[in-house]
């Protein structure tokens, strides 16, 4: 996983990182509180792509098991969600009272916030933690109902599974208890979104109540591929009193 | 909860050397509880195969102790670079620098970057250090000489330094989002004051041992474990006296030790799992960048600045031979006087500021940790009732040598140390309760998530109040740092706390089930500055709150009043 320093050469050539800046120092040397900390130009000049990393990467270690999406088709975790993705991942059930709504309304705002800068080139995976209940044609007439106007959103897949194999995926994300009395109640599963860059093996994970532009700037920042996309945000003004 | 003490009296030595492998097989086969077991085997089939798999064997106590240098400026009085002229700018506070500047400031650099280190002996393992160390290069310098840091990112990922412990503007101080992004640098500027009250300064906040480290938001773990961590240590004319007259022992015989335990992987890459929510445990104890090293000494007192640099472990410190220690500092600051210790207990983040004469000592000695620990939730056992077991496991041989010395050191238990002003009741004038909890897979403190725009609470500059620490419950052990300057820990689960916990500290450990109170000053910067689970995996997962002193009354939550990106 850690064989960055690599590359860290080609990360830092070029002018983006050498580039002057004249903000907070006037120009007889002498230092003047930054004006503003609301508005900044935008920071990157061009897009710099990240390298991919070139260690191990930390979906390695996922269960790449056979889950169901929720129109029915068969996928492989690993092989066909995460390798080389960006990716939200969720514990889920539709039964759920507890969490799991307010999740929801959060992803349905992530995808709109998302979209502009993303669109399809990352996809929201909820899997279900009650999966003998959750058919795929259960998660399918459950799904239709955050489904309005899906045109340019991120893609959001239900999914499903073995429940001995949902468990291994579960455990392989870290999203257990080590209590076992709390991890065996299904009504206190975690309640967090994990996100990452398979290709850059850079991953993060916070609470779904987060607020949710806090969690769509700190998605950017976590599973972005360029510096732009990163970074961009953290220059928006600050929320008015 | 049973105390389970083995003594194995004499064996100390022979045991150690088994230990400088596997730790994990060190720690199978003691008879845990039931149920830990179990988790054993949930998490094995799932996170587990990889993580559990242990570090690869060497011979320990080959390698000597290094000493991280002192970090030397490129100019003093006279700027060798324009301050501020970086992409994230200085303190607006640097404008003002006169009224700091007792003495003349000092400039200096520090890059992160990519280096190598060889932290198992013979094994290359790539690491991120200030100027490429691990540990950092320390900074020293006097009360009243501040310092401007231009740190320059250099490395793939941003990056945010705290000097924790330190009394710094919040520019400065490592909120978690102002951060010094790859290819950019910002300059730090640390006063290196005291706080101010009406006017005058407050030299029993003096700071003597604080350290800095990484601490951007939602990554701190992976960027302190790949190694941005380092020393900052302050003096002021009362301890460069005590130092001066050989009461405190000279700076040769004054060293920090920073404790971290590592994983390796077998290609010698550190081991880590950014989906390990819980707190990294390693299998390898590491002093200063070294895999159980060794340090020879002389028949003398030394002072040695112990730092509890890990992620998520706790430590019990005992010497081998059952001596005890003279403890004469907790975290930044020097106690009132010199305090008897049998053991230390240290959480991630804490420092015990120590002297150990080592005149009478027999020609080995090792500094054991006699804690048990297993996973992130904390040590086993409770704060006031933890679970050690003798001898433990070495963490640092001391081979003592030579004929005893006639300049030694003079301190002894109960010598005078810094004057402590506790904080009066009647300063109070807001009292505020944080629950600290875990809640579906995720930490929180007052069933709230961190958002660095929010200010969850807003003292006004000048004030004392009384914060009262609580654990949600659990089983989990929390750590809990707050920025800026000490507090003063009040009542312990309604009792008096014990001796050494009863004067100045950053980073107040919250055991099982604990409720602690505190009392606390907000002097001389504006915020917003936090506080945090200093497990800091917890504290990825935003188990943090924003405090945002501010010259005026204000009603709390409200927006942070400034923002440094």
């Amino acid at each position: 996983m850690f064989r960055r320093a690599a590359f860290i050469a080609c990360l830092m050539a070029p002018l983006w990182c050498i580039a002057p800046s004249s903000r907070s120092a006037s120009s007889n040397g002498t230092v003047s509180p930054r004006a503003s900390q609301v508005l900044s130009p935008p920071i990157y000049d061009h897009d710099q792509r990240i390298a991919d990393t070139e260690g191990d990467r930390a979906s390695d270690r996922f269960a790449d098991v056979t889950l169901v999406t929720h129109d029915g088709r068969r996928v492989q975790f690993l092989r066909d969600l995460v390798r080389d993705r960006m990716v939200v991942i969720n514990l889920t059930y539709t039964r759920c009272r507890g969490s799991c709504p307010a999740t929801n309304s959060r992803i349905i705002r992530l995808r709109q916030l998302l979209a502009p800068q993303y669109a399809d080139r990352i996809a929201f995976l909820s899997i279900t933690v009650e999966p003998e209940y959750d058919t795929p044609e259960i998660l399918a007439k459950f799904s239709q109902r955050f489904r309005k106007d899906e045109e340019g959103l991120p893609p959001w897949l239900f999914l499903t599974g073995e429940p001995k194999d949902i468990e291994e995926l579960r455990y392989s994300l870290g999203l257990f208890d080590p209590d076992p009395e709390v991890d065996a109640d299904r009504t206190r599963h975690a309640a967090l979104l994990t996100f990452g860059n398979d290709r850059t093996n850079r991953w993060a994970a916070i609470p779904a109540a987060t607020d949710a532009e806090e969690l769509a700037r700190t998605i950017a920042r976590i599973v972005g591929n360029t510096n732009n996309q990163r970074y961009a945000q953290l220059y928006s003004p600050l929320p008015s009193p | 909860v049973t105390r389970r003490v083995l003594l194995q009296g004499g064996a100390a030595a022979a045991g150690s050397l088994a230990f400088g492998y596997s730790l994990s097989q060190g720690a199978s086969g003691k008879g845990k509880g039931g149920d830990k077991d179990e988790d054993k085997e949930k998490k094995g089939k799932g996170k587990g195969n990889e993580g559990d798999r242990p570090s690869p064997r060497f011979t320990p106590f080959t390698q000597d102790l290094p000493i991280p240098p002192v970090l030397q400026p490129l100019g003093v009085g006279t700027p060798p670079y324009r301050p501020g002229d970086v992409f994230h700018g200085i303190a607006p506070e640097f404008a003002d620098l006169s009224q700091f500047e007792t003495f003349p400031t000092k400039y200096y650099q520090i890059q992160m970057r990519p280096s190598v280190a060889e932290i198992l002996p013979g094994v290359r393992t790539p690491v991120w250090g200030y100027n490429g160390l691990v540990p950092g290069p320390t900074i020293k310098a006097r009360i009243g000489e501040p310092a401007v840091v231009r740190f320059q990112n250099q490395l793939p990922v941003e990056n945010s330094v705290h000097f924790h412990g330190g009394h710094t503007p919040a520019h400065a101080d490592g909120y978690p989002n102002f951060y010094v992004l790859p290819g950019k640098a910002r300059d730090y500027f640390y006063p290196n004051t005291v706080p101010r009250e009406n006017g005058e300064l407050d030299f029993t906040e003096s700071i003597s041992t604080g350290w800095y480290h990484d601490h951007a938001m939602d990554i701190t773990a992976e960027n302190v474990l790949r190694g941005l961590s380092g020393f900052y240590l302050t003096y002021d004319d009362l301890e460069r006296n005590l130092i001066n007259s050989n009461v405190l022992p000279a700076d040769a015989y004054d060293i920090p030790l920073s404790i971290q335990d590592r994983r390796f992987n077998p290609d010698g890459t550190i081991f880590f799992d950014p989906l390990d929510h819980d707190g990294y445990i390693g299998d390898v104890f590491v002093v200063n960048g070294k895999a159980q090293p060794r340090l020879r000494v002389q028949r003398r007192k030394y002072r040695f600045r112990i730092l509890d640099g890990s992620n998520a472990r706790f430590y019990e410190l005992r010497l081998s031979n059952g001596q005890p220690f003279t403890q004469i500092g907790m975290d930044s600051w020097l106690y009132p006087f010199a305090i008897e210790r049998n053991t230390l207990l240290l959480s991630p983040a804490k420092r015990a500021d120590v002297i150990i004469d080592f005149t009478n000592a027999p020609n080995e000695l090792f500094l054991n940790n006699i804690l048990e620990q297993d996973d992130g939730r904390g040590p086993d056992g409770d704060l006031e009732e933890r679970d050690t077991e003798l001898p433990g496991t070495p963490l640092l041989k001391f081979i003592v040598e030579g004929p005893r010395v006639s300049n030694n050191a003079s301190i002894r238990v109960g010598d005078a140390l810094r004057p402590h002003r506790p904080i009066r009741a009647d300063e109070i004038v807001q009292t505020r309760t944080f629950e600290f909890d875990r809640r579906q897979g995720a930490w929180q403190i007052n069933n709230q998530f961190f958002n660095p725009d929010v200010a969850n609470a807003t003292p006004t500059l000048g004030t004392a109040e009384r914060w009262i620490l609580r654990n949600g419950g659990g089983g989990w052990w929390h750590p809990i740092h707050i920025h800026l300057e000490s507090h003063q820990q009040q009542r312990l689960n309604g009792r008096l706390p014990p001796i050494y916990d009863r004067f100045k500290t950053d980073t107040t450990i919250l055991g099982p089930g604990d409720e602690v109170e505190i009392f606390m000053k907000f002097r001389t910067f504006t915020g917003p500055f936090v506080f945090h689970c200093h497990n800091v995996e917890h504290e990825d997962m935003r188990m943090m709150f924003a405090f945002d002193p501010r010259r005026q009354p204000t009603r709390s939550p409200a927006p942070i009043q400034v923002r440094f990106p």
